[in-house]
């Protein structure tokens, strides 16, 4: 990001971004300290300072003893935290992503179908557990099997229409879909049960070894598509436009659908299908900082991760027993997209 | 060229579904809730009342019984052809009575036929496979295997296939006969079918759950088949055992109560670890603890909620019970595996004071309910029930309630996954 | 500077575009004049490189661009489309920033160049005033403008524009075609698609008339555009008149004339 500020002679015309990154880092450090303060809340009633001082064990900078202290706050907590930044981050990016890419602010991540192929794929393990032996994986590859075939379904020629692909999307998600239930239909209650738990989406599973799959990979993906921030400017202008600026759409399309599908699909897998963050955080981001996708992703990657911080931390405090997380980011969620509307309405319709 | 691949996409994916389609069809192994389909017979259409082919007899062939709903109903006075439709309850009751030769069909949440079905232990990868039915119906009348399977009440009878068996009765016993919309509707068309049809309750069918109404289903089966004698003796059976475990523990007070949680485990757990779903105080299981085994249910909100690890330790239960609803989880797993490491501080765990119940399928009070009930009640006041050898307490059970030989007492056992469980040894 | 070689382009299976040659000198504004259907747009497009044509050659200064990758051509071609509406609120700077992006070569945005390119572009358009505007909240002729201004920044010596001024109002299409001579006059060659015969005798220095079947004519406007070509595409309804040192195209006062025919087939 250049942090060029251009003034010129005849009218005070200026290309200064530093607000934008301003704002940037305001919100990672907003994000830190929402972090600090959530892996201190839980059911089981821990200490401020003991928590920090499970935390700082771990880093070995300084010690404690408190065994069930450690498993909860470093076991238990953390992996969820963790968890739900990479998520949020992966969700609003892909949000972010499809939305200049389909030049259409109200796209979210599943619509090539990846929740339904995910959901496909955990149901088909859930019911045959002696053929496919990972939930995670099954989901995952079926989630990225879904769009692909999309893809493929709306390629003519070496091009893809856009319009043509969201179709294709709409199609292979009822195709799953229908899939899914009839995997309900003829599972016992035990595996109905355990599908529809899956579906509803949650990070009480969340352990270390989710971590080490998801972080490393959503924050590489997630750089990379931020770094593809201009090209998706000029691309969210229209298609013939980004050709005749000398961009390989078809390429960069492929290459933007596949990143932002792949950290969705990684997503679903691991914590079920949580709505409304990948559509609301981009839109929240856009009316804030601007459609400029080199701030605009960011900015929503950490919004994203905030806001799916609170939503967790609500989810497994507000009550003695865990409420499904996507529950509480649509009650969040929409009211607040409304307030956002309503006050910066002109920028948002243009 | 590239018209074809797109074209060959669709194929694939076609193929793709009617292979998976093709599985689900061919498959032996799930529990499928499969409808029959229906042989071709001229039925009678639902609009017209139609009595089965019967020879005109005389009133005396005749009786009246009150079934559940407090409805009078003219049945047979020697029913011979019976079709029950329970998850079970009815044939068991029958096997009970000794007359379980008179099902011609069954309803049920299943089919019932032999599976491979498999238990695995998350530590060292233990596992083995058991061949057998989910439910030990099949092991007390075998022949059940061969009899038409007719679906069920809240998704859907086969009643052309049931109006051909042509059965003197139909018993059936309903979750919620007066408010569940699907069952509403079976009653209705079995009924316009001109069947007799005699509807007895689950237990939850009643605002408060209460063992007296699972007596009193028995009490009405005895009443339809003339077996009152051997109906009041399996209630007072089953009530026997039932008063044993209150005499044991009445009189404990509120603080020496222990906190009892059901922890249901999803096979995910076991990769996963530390969060289940919970039962609250408003299941069944939850009001036979408190009132019969005089416990306390640990989580004190209603419904079935999922908690996770956290909130679990939080919870900290004394006693911890592993109905079989969502998975089988021997209480090894819960104090060795690696998946649990996170809940292993808990209360339960740490004094290894957690407990499987028996597999019933279909969670469902049937006969074997009492032997469930003791068996948790053990697991939660061990010292009150010491004297109590499960391994015979089971074998005695099963004889007393069903008459059957020491070999079937042993299939029995293995289908309801006692050893494999650690219930018994 | 731009010259085109027997080009041919099909689409379905219908011919639409036949057998078409012509060139562009440098700093000409050259007009690519037509009525609706004939393949304007087509062609344009074509050059662009936003179709692909079966047959023939497009030239830049001598070059074949025919294999070229598209950042390639969007350093030597710039296009300039009908005004619209995206979807989101760009500022008119940022609109016009995106110009630059074939001379962006790494991943981090513009250099200080890009925004000096930038900065010279508004200026020279004119557009200073609306520069930190959100783009979609401009009027149709300011929208073109900024176009206008993109094409201008991305540095190319071509330009091709589609029908600039159809949407706009009289003063509006004035202002832009004077611009648009202004940059040819700049060293910029510029082929524009319209249809408005009266625009190509005003402004153009060169005319390319299409017809059904290819070109029909093709040189200065004041001696392409007689009434006779006239009458080949639009049947007579309209005479050429002078007025002062211009060449005016008016209707006739009956609409139509004995000696005219219809449009060749």
């Amino acid at each position: 990001m250049n942090n060029i500020s251009f003034e010129h002679k005849s009218g005070g015309l200026v290309f200064s971004n530093r607000t934008k990154v301003t704002f940037i880092i305001a919100l990672f450090i907003s994000l830190t300290i929402t972090a600090l303060i959530a892996i201190t809340r839980g059911a089981y009633d821990i200490s401020v300072i003991a928590v920090y001082e499970v935390i700082l064990d771990n880093l070995n900078i300084a010690t404690q003893t408190n065994s069930l202290f450690n498993t909860i706050v470093w076991e238990i907590r953390m992996p969820r935290i963790l968890l739900a930044i990479a998520v949020g981050m992966a969700l609003a990016t892909a949000g972010g992503v499809y939305q200049g890419t389909f030049r259409n602010p109200l796209v979210e991540p599943f619509i090539l179908g990846v929740s339904a192929g995910a959901a496909f794929g955990a149901a088909l393990s859930i019911v045959y557990p002696q053929y496919l032996f990972s939930i995670q994986l099954s989901a995952f590859m079926f989630g990225m099997v879904a769009v692909f075939g999309a893809y493929s379904l709306a390629s003519v020629r070496g091009q893809t229409p856009l319009v043509t692909l969201i179709l294709a999307g709409v199609i292979l998600g009822s195709l799953f879909g229908s899939a899914v239930s009839i995997l309900k239909y003829i599972s016992t209650e035990t595996g109905l049960r355990e599908i529809v738990f899956w579906m509803m989406g949650g990070f009480y599973y969340a352990t270390w070894s989710d971590v080490y799959q998801i972080v490393p990979v959503v924050t590489i993906c997630t750089i990379v598509l931020f770094i593809m921030g201009w090209k998706l400017n000029v691309l969210s202008m229209g298609e013939e436009e980004a050709k005749t600026l000398g961009i390989n759409t078809e390429r960069t399309k492929i290459i933007l659908i596949t990143l932002a599908t792949f950290v969705t699909a990684l997503s679903v897998s691991v914590v079920g299908i949580i709505a409304w963050v990948g559509l609301m955080m981009p839109h929240a981001a856009r009316l804030v900082i601007g459609p400029d996708h080199r701030f605009l992703l960011p900015s929503a990657a950490i919004m994203g991760a905030i806001f799916l911080i609170i939503c967790d931390t609500i989810a497994r405090t507000l009550t003695t027993a865990e409420i499904p997380v996507g529950i509480i980011t649509s009650i969040l969620g929409a009211p607040y997209l409304m307030y956002l509307l309503r006050t910066k309405k002109n920028i948002f319709f243009g | 060229m590239r018209m074809k691949k797109s074209k060959m996409t669709l194929l694939v994916g076609a193929l793709v579904v009617a292979s998976i389609i093709g599985i689900v069809s061919m498959s032996g192994c799930i529990d499928e809730k499969t409808v029959e389909t229906p042989k071709q017979v001229p039925v009678p259409t639902p609009t017209e009342t139609s009595k089965p082919e019967v020879t005109p007899v005389k009133e005396e062939a005749y009786k009246t019984v009150t079934d559940m709903r407090g409805k009078a109903v003219r049945i047979p006075k020697d029913p011979k052809r019976v079709v029950a439709i329970s998850e079970g309850m009815v044939d068991q009751i029958m096997v009970a009575f000794g007359i379980e030769d008179k099902i011609v069909g069954y309803g049920s949440c299943g089919k019932i036929r032999d599976c491979d079905t498999s238990g695995y232990l998350a530590i060292n990868d233990t596992s083995d496979t058991y061949n057998g039915s989910w439910y030990i119906g099949s092991i007390l009348y075998p022949k059940m295997r061969e009899l038409p399977y007719l679906g069920t009440p809240t998704k859907g009878i086969n009643y052309e296939q049931l109006a051909e068996l042509n059965p003197d009765i139909i018993i059936m016993r309903a979750r919620d006969y007066d408010k569940n919309e699907g069952e509403k509707k079976t009653i209705a068309t079995i009924e316009k079918l001109g069947f007799p049809l005699i509807i007895i309750n689950r237990p939850n069918h009643y605002d408060k759950p209460d063992v007296s109404t699972i007596y009193k289903e028995i009490e009405v089966l005895g009443e339809i088949f003339d077996k009152q004698e051997k109906a009041e003796e399996l209630i007072d059976f089953l009530d026997g055992k039932l008063t044993f475990i209150k005499e044991r523990t009445k009189n404990i007070p509120e603080s020496e109560k222990p906190g009892v949680l059901y922890f249901g485990l999803s096979r995910s757990a076991r990769k996963k670890g530390g969060a289940g779903n919970v039962r609250g105080i408003d299941s069944i299981q939850s009001i036979f603890l408190e009132d019969i085994i005089n416990a306390k249910n640990a989580y004190r909100g209603k419904g079935r909620v999922i908690m996770s690890a956290e909130q679990i330790l939080a919870l900290n239960p004394d006693v911890i019970v592993l109905p079989t609803s969502s998975g089988f989880h021997p209480p090894r797993e819960l104090y060795e595996a690696e998946a649990f490491e996170n809940i292993r501080e808990v209360k339960a765990i740490k004094e290894k004071r957690a407990c499987s119940l028996p597999a019933v399928g279909c969670r469902s009070e049937r006969l074997d309910f009492a032997m469930t009930l003791m068996i948790e009640a053990k697991c939660v006041y061990p010292e009150r029930f010491k004297d109590i050898d499960l391994n015979e307490f089971v074998d005695n059970y099963y004889k007393d309630v069903f008459d059957v030989s020491d070999d079937k007492v042993e299939k029995l056992k293995l289908t309801q996954r006692l050893r494999w469980l650690e219930i018994i040894e | 500077m731009l010259k085109l070689e027997n080009l041919h382009f099909e689409y379905g299976g219908l011919k639409v575009l036949r057998d078409i040659s012509f060139e562009v000198e440098k700093g000409q504004l050259c007009a690519l004049f037509g009525p609706n259907g004939t393949g304007k747009t087509t062609l344009l497009k074509c050059i662009a490189r936003l179709l692909n044509y079966e047959k023939g050659n497009v030239l830049v200064e001598d070059k074949n661009i025919n294999k070229m990758k598209a950042g390639e051509i969007a350093k030597l071609i710039a296009y300039v489309p009908q005004e619209h509406k995206p979807p989101f609120p760009y500022l008119v700077k940022e609109v016009i920033l995106m110009g630059r992006t074939p001379h962006m070569g790494g991943a981090f945005g513009p250099s200080k160049e890009d925004i000096k390119a930038a900065m010279n572009a508004i200026e020279l358009i004119g557009i200073e005033h609306i520069a930190d505007k959100p783009y979609t909240a401009l009027s149709g002729g300011q929208r073109q403008l900024v176009l206008l201004a993109r094409a201008l920044a991305q540095g190319t010596k071509i330009l091709l524009l589609d029908e600039p001024t159809s949407n706009l109002d009289f003063q509006n299409q004035i202002k832009i075609w004077r611009i648009i001579k202004e940059l040819t006059q700049r060293g910029i060659s510029a082929l524009t698609c319209t249809h408005d015969p009266n625009h190509v005798l005003w402004f153009c220095d060169k005319v390319i008339v299409l017809g059904n079947n290819g070109v029909i004519v093709n040189g200065n406007p004041a001696k392409a555009l007689t009434e006779e070509t006239l009458n080949k595409i639009y049947g007579g309804v309209c005479s050429v008149k002078s007025f002062e040192d211009l060449q005016m195209v008016i209707p006739r006062s009956n609409g139509y004339s004995a000696s005219t025919s219809t449009v060749e087939e």
